[in-house]
């Protein structure tokens, strides 16, 4: 037996769930569109004709202003490619013609840490953040060959790192770049072009622009609001 | 109370990931063919007044002479393309006292009989009837299905080294008429020396109709590879017979072809074999590899465990035969050099019920009537044996250049690692890398499977 790659994170993430938090919370929605590259480069590229290609998803935050957050997205990748014969990893694949559409929907939780740049008094509206997480990942590989349907369909989960940089806009609004990776084992490498080129991973990088809106919970500190001073009673004339 | 209850899932859920078991890894290892060379020869098995010899660079075409003067050599006649000879003896020279004579002078690089190769054909049997329903080979490596995938191409010729083809009317011959618009290249007849391969024999033609004979033309039976190109070549003689200098000349003359400044054939169907080693026939089989060219051969009819010669030869698909379930062919022969295999037929079986017994069917003509001249007979005919079997795998090939897969090694590789596995698990000596299946072949991989 040995320990499952997802271990260290979630022991790091239970880490940073015992840290101390600032007080300010909020829950926040975001919308993000990137770029995501697979790790499997050369099965990609054998089907595809690249490894990359255009990704979009969302996702909705519970965080602190300054400190922990926790966060849940869907993100998905499509891309469209033909069946190939390749002989071994080190010889060139041949395309054969037949069409063949990949769809990756990534669901993912990542327990991160937003940092405080600035003094307390004024704090800077850029704030970095990091977090580590599980993706699971569900792939779907179709291909027609002559009229008849071949189906790919598996999920597997793996696990993610993610770092950005949020840029605070008034009336609650953000804009974040975020850089994101993933290993996610155990769909491919089993079968197909990615077995011959021993290539397991179905991660890989992505660099996505997240556009967001927060929902402050409850008061923050001076913040407008019902005085409990009373009012003076107005003069009698 | 919620962050100790969060911590606490966190923590359960790497716990239960702790102890989850490695999973096991599959890696892709390639296996290397292993052949068998031996130089063996009776005088059954070779040319009775004929060596071949090369030699050395250096020899001058004087010294050269003058050498084979002394082993009392007749005629000299040199390769159109190679550095070999065949030398014809005085009567009563015995060949392998001069092939000795000669493989002991210093400026003699090798020398060797001219082996004689024979074709494979078990049996033959005559159905009444001409249907498809009787091509139950193509059946059972799903040919059908493999044909809404890949019909053949026209620029993609299978070259038939074998008894001619019946592809033309000319003097007594005639062309079957079960080749329809079938298109064939220029060949040449390398035992008569002239530009009309045609069929003296019967088997040759049976050959070439099992790659391509017209289909879908509501005629006789169907051809595997029905659209693509045939080129014939005649090697062997009207009793089945051909030498290796025959035959490595009819294989440099394929691999020289050109038209329109490239070579169509892409593929060369052997189903013939036999004799020792014969290292003409390897080096010109070597020069057609070279040049791109996949070679198919069968793997011989004896039912021993080595495979004949030249499918024993590394760069040859050796093609063993399996009946109507499957099984390994009762005269097939198999060995470490076996490929693949394919279907060759039983006649003692009828595996797939149809009331007539599992021979291969395809249109050729009488070789009852053949014998008295007559080459217009046509008939569907049943063969079994390996020379059935490795036309199957020649066809496969050609309709794997097709589809666009442009490199023989490619193509070999595709049909053994596509073949079901059959014997014992890998590649065995039983099966080689198993049957053939087209259509797994021919429909190439995806990212995931």
């Amino acid at each position: 037996m040995r320990p499952h790659p997802a271990v260290l994170p979630l022991a790091t993430l239970t880490f940073m769930a015992m840290a101390p938090v600032a007080r300010a919370q909020c829950v926040g929605l975001d919308f993000e569109a990137g770029y995501r590259s697979l790790a499997a480069t050369r099965s990609a590229t054998a089907i595809f004709g690249s490894d990359g290609g255009f990704t979009l998803g969302g996702s909705a935050q519970y965080a602190h202003a300054r400190g922990p957050f926790l966060r849940a997205g869907l993100r998905t990748f499509s891309k469209s490619g033909e069946k190939v014969f390749l002989q071994n990893a080190s010889s060139p694949f041949y395309p054969l013609g037949f069409p063949l559409e990949a769809k990756i929907t990534s669901f993912d939780l990542i327990l991160g840490w937003r940092f405080r740049l600035g003094s307390k008094k004024r704090p800077s509206p850029l704030v970095p953040y990091a977090g580590i997480g599980l993706e699971n990942a569900s792939y779907k590989e179709e291909s027609t060959v002559a009229g008849l349907l071949e189906k790919t369909d598996e999920s597997k989960t793996g696990v993610q790192f993610v770092a950005g940089l949020e840029y605070r806009l008034p009336a609650s609004f953000s804009l974040a770049a975020e850089f994101g990776y993933s290993k996610v084992t155990g769909i491919l490498g089993v079968g197909g072009v990615s077995q011959i080129y021993g290539e397991d991973d179905i991660g890989g990088y992505r660099v996505m622009g997240r556009l967001g809106y927060r929902f402050p919970l409850g008061k923050r500190k001076g913040a407008p609001g019902k005085s409990t001073t009373p009012k003076p009673a107005p003069k009698k004339k | 109370m919620k962050r100790i209850a969060l911590v606490g899932f966190l923590a359960s859920l790497g716990a239960i990931l702790l102890v989850q078991p490695a999973r096991a890894r599959q890696e892709f290892v390639g296996q290397p063919l292993r052949r068998t060379m031996a130089v063996v020869g009776t005088p059954e098995s070779f040319r009775a007044d004929q060596v071949l010899v090369q030699f050395r660079d250096t020899v001058t075409e004087r010294e050269a002479s003058s050498l084979l003067r002394a082993v009392r050599a007749r005629e000299a006649r040199p390769a159109r393309h190679a550095r070999h000879f065949r030398v014809t003896l005085e009567t009563e020279t015995p060949v392998l006292e001069t092939v000795r004579r000669l493989r002991g002078m210093p400026e003699v690089q090798y020398a060797e009989p001219n082996h004689v190769r024979r074709a494979f054909q078990a049996s033959t049997f005559t159905p009444n009837d001409r249907l498809f329903r009787l091509q139950w080979n193509f059946r059972l490596i799903g040919a059908p299905r493999a044909w809404a995938i890949q019909k053949g191409k026209a620029d993609v010729a299978v070259a038939v080294l074998d008894t001619g083809i019946a592809y033309e009317d000319f003097g007594p011959y005639r062309k079957a008429p079960d080749w329809g618009s079938q298109q064939f290249l220029p060949g040449w007849d390398f035992v008569n020396g002239d530009a009309h391969p045609n069929d003296d024999e019967s088997h040759g033609t049976h050959v070439a109709s099992t790659i391509a004979q017209a289909t879908n033309n509501g005629l006789g039976v169907a051809g595997l590879a029905f659209d693509c190109s045939l080129m014939p070549v005649k090697v062997l003689d009207e009793r089945g017979g051909g030498s290796d200098f025959d035959i490595a000349e009819a294989l440099d003359y394929v691999t020289n072809f050109r038209e329109g400044g490239k070579n169509p054939v892409r593929v060369i169907n052997m189903s013939f074999g036999g004799g020792g080693f014969g290292e003409t026939l390897a080096a010109a089989v070597d020069r057609a590899a070279q040049a791109g060219i996949l070679l198919v051969g069968s793997s011989g009819n004896d039912d021993v465990g080595e495979v004949v010669f030249p499918a024993s030869l590394e760069n040859v698909v050796a093609v063993g035969a399996v009946d109507g379930r499957k099984q390994r062919a009762y005269y097939t022969s198999y060995g470490s050099a076996l490929d693949l295999v394919a279907p060759g037929g039983d006649d003692s079986r009828d595996d797939d019920g149809d009331g007539v017994e599992d021979f291969v069917f395809q249109q050729t003509f009488d070789p009852g009537t053949a014998l008295g001249g007559r080459y217009d007979a046509f008939v569907t005919l049943g063969f079994i044996g390996t020379s059935s079997s490795s036309p199957h795998v020649a066809a496969l090939a050609a309709l794997l250049f097709s589809q666009g897969i442009g490199d023989a090694h490619a193509v070999r590789a595709v049909m053994e690692q596509t073949a079901e596995d059959l014997g014992a698990t890998g590649r065995d000596d039983q099966f080689g890398h198993g049957l053939i299946r087209p259509e797994k072949a021919l429909s190439g991989l995806g990212l995931a499977k």
